[in-house]
């Protein structure tokens, strides 16, 4: 896990220590796998006194079942807490474009900062959420949509005393889990190889390893999160906070080098590597330029 | 290129005098050639003298300028050059040659690089890359350097001479420069090399390469190894003791080897490291073959479809060695060892 200054990310083992906060992609192989990382993530934020909600597909009785099978919060905090966590069904967490299951991005997001923010109104430390991905991520319309959600929200989980664990069906989505996997600070092993997500002074975060392995979801993923990284910009400079970076090939910094050139913007990638400066000078990149973090941004 | 079966080409104590009738040939039309011819000098005064004119002439015919020698005759050379260089602002390029090609793979994109920035003008470039002192390997890779360039500046409008120290170099180098450069120089005057056969000693310089038994392997079948085979690359590191800029050149190094092989052919790529000398050896064996003799060695461009991993494989390597057949292909990368400054890995 890095600790690098302003947010933390890496690979994780299970769901538990992630406080105060910490947004977690999950990959789950089988309901049981992820009932035991719903429970972790769930007792530690009844433990820092945070809202908690639970969602996912079903009624809320179906829920409310799953959450009284769940031995890791039973066990260590007793039956009592299972009432101060909230159920919600998916089709109501999050908010759709109209007639269809595809999210509408910036609403879900509005309605999530509203619900943060009644979390603390009443008196709790924070929001803290554990919710079933799967639904919103299942077909190829719903992905580019679910997609931004998740970068939209990243940045506000970044910025807000909230944390979400987001949880993919592997065998229900195959390979397209990683693309969402890709796009949480914190993912399960063996989910994804880099993440991008947000991060203070920067316009996003980039961490892990890049490689041929990972041309075409580096690709997808940098499509859906361009756009929602730098509409708002009022500058040319990309800021991408790469200290959590430890290998990218040539051919992916190419691919960031060809979408600025392609948006006539100059990426910035803030990385203590050496070696991405020098791929830059050999390979003339003309819209990439690899910046040294400044000394209070280096990795501890 | 019209050359004489007998005599001098041309005269002039290093001066490339028009009316010479090969020179003229480039010279005075708009036909592009690459003038590829070598110096075996006997004393730093031949040297010295030969190489000062014929920058110096070539400046002063507004012929820009690119010169790269080992690093202590650079300084003489530097100094020379600045007493007596015209002052038309014709510019001219000196690198110490034992950085910019220690790896004489990566020397060619420099050469084309300098010539492709002027397109409409000729222009001079002055080079050894061999020189007492050089590995035998090294040396090798330099000779197949020269065979190659031939065919590779072939479009491009440069006069080259290339520096031979003719008594502290090994006679099997400099029989290698004859039979790699179509024109000698000899007391002034350059003369067509009855010795040259480039091909030839190409064929020559794809030697075998055979594993090192003692070395650690990793198989990368699929693009999911390149991950583990990075790890691995760092766990030798470490146990080799390689500085962090070293670990990351490996890293760079071991990816971009097989992911060209994953590329290009249809198996597997093993990986091999080992220690030899002061170097740390990055081999990658497939069962392809390499077409192209120059791949790997021209900059890609922008948007070039050459390859780029090879390229930056020469780039950050100290020697790039390379076997190949119908069967299979072997590249060595060799990287000098710098000293550990922290923690690697």
């Amino acid at each position: 896990m890095s600790r690098a200054p302003g947010r933390q990310e890496g690979v994780v083992a299970s769901a538990s220590a992630l406080v105060p906060f910490g947004h977690v992609g999950w990959g789950y192989r089988n309901r049981a796998e992820f009932a035991v990382r719903a429970a972790e993530y769930i007792a530690d934020g009844l433990d820092e006194n945070q809202s908690i909600e639970y969602v996912g597909e079903g009624s809320r009785e179906a829920l409310r079942a799953e959450l009284a099978d769940m031995s890791g919060i039973r066990d260590r905090l007793g039956v009592s807490v299972l009432s101060r966590i909230c159920v919600t069904p998916w089709s109501e967490y999050y908010r759709f474009r109209p007639g269809t299951d595809v999210v509408d991005p910036e609403s879900t997001v509005h309605a999530r900062v509203k619900a943060v923010e009644s979390a603390i109104d009443s008196g709790y430390t924070g929001l803290r959420v554990v919710v079933d991905a799967t639904p919103v991520s299942r077909r190829r319309e719903q992905r580019d949509a679910a997609a931004r959600f998740e970068f939209l929200i990243d940045r506000q989980l970044a910025a807000r005393p909230a944390s979400t664990l987001c949880g993919y069906d592997l065998a229900e989505l195959g390979e397209h889990a990683a693309e969402f996997l890709c796009l949480h600070p914190f993912v399960s092993e063996g989910s994804s190889s880099f993440r991008i997500y947000a991060k203070p002074e920067a316009d996003f975060a980039l961490s892990g390893e890049i490689d041929a392995a990972s041309t075409e979801l580096f690709a997808t993923a940098l499509r859906r999160t361009w756009s929602p990284a730098t509409e708002a910009k009022v500058d040319d400079n990309v800021v991408i906070d790469a200290q959590g970076l430890e290998f990218i090939s040539q051919r992916q910094l190419r691919t960031l080098d060809q979408y600025a050139r392609t948006y006539s913007r100059d990426i910035v990638l803030r990385t203590g590597q050496r070696i991405p400066a020098r791929l830059a000078g050999v390979l003339d990149l003309t819209n990439v330029r690899v910046e040294s973090p400044s000394a209070d941004g280096q990795r501890d | 290129m019209w050359i004489p079966e007998k005599g001098p080409v041309s005269e002039g104590a290093g001066r490339i005098e028009a009316g010479a009738a090969e020179m003229t040939t480039c010279m005075d039309t708009e036909q592009r050639c690459f003038v590829h011819s070598a110096l075996l000098y006997r004393s730093p005064r031949e040297y010295l003298g030969f190489v000062v004119r014929f920058v110096i002439d070539g400046l002063a015919s507004d012929e820009p300028v690119m010169v790269a020698v080992p690093g202590e005759t650079l300084a003489l050379l530097r100094e020379s050059l600045n007493e007596i260089r015209p002052s038309n602002g014709t510019e001219l390029q000196l690198f110490d040659s034992s950085e910019v090609a220690r790896n004489p793979s990566r020397f060619l994109a420099l050469e084309a690089s300098f010539a492709e920035k002027y397109p409409d003008q000729r222009v001079r470039i002055v080079s050894q890359l061999v020189w007492p002192g050089r590995t035998v390997d090294e040396s090798l890779a330099c000779v197949q350097h020269e065979a190659l360039v031939n065919e590779a500046l072939e479009q491009h409008d440069v006069m080259g001479l290339c520096l031979y120290d003719a008594s502290g170099l090994d006679d099997d180098v400099l029989d290698a420069a004859r039979a790699t450069h179509p024109l000698l120089w000899k007391c002034g005057s350059v003369y067509r090399s009855a010795e040259y056969a480039p091909d030839a000693v190409l064929a020559r310089c794809n030697q075998p390469l055979p594993p090192n038994p003692r070395a650690m392997t990793y198989t990368v079948m699929t693009s999911s190894d390149l991950r583990p085979a990075r790890s691995f690359a760092v766990d030798y590191a470490g146990w080799a003791g390689l500085s962090r800029d070293n670990v990351e050149e490996l890293q760079l190094i071991a990816t971009e080897l097989a992911t060209n092989s994953l590329e290009y052919t249809e198996g597997a790529c093993q990986l091999a490291f080992w220690r030899h000398n002061e170097h740390v050896v990055c081999e990658a064996r497939d069962k392809g073959r390499f077409d192209d003799p120059l791949v790997g060695r021209r900059h890609p461009g922008a948007d070039g479809t050459a390859s780029r991993g090879l390229f930056l494989v020469n780039a950050m390597a100290d020697l790039v060695r390379t076997h190949t057949t119908a069967s299979g292909t072997t590249i060595q990368a060799y990287l000098r060892m710098e000293p550990s400054r922290g923690p690697s890995g």
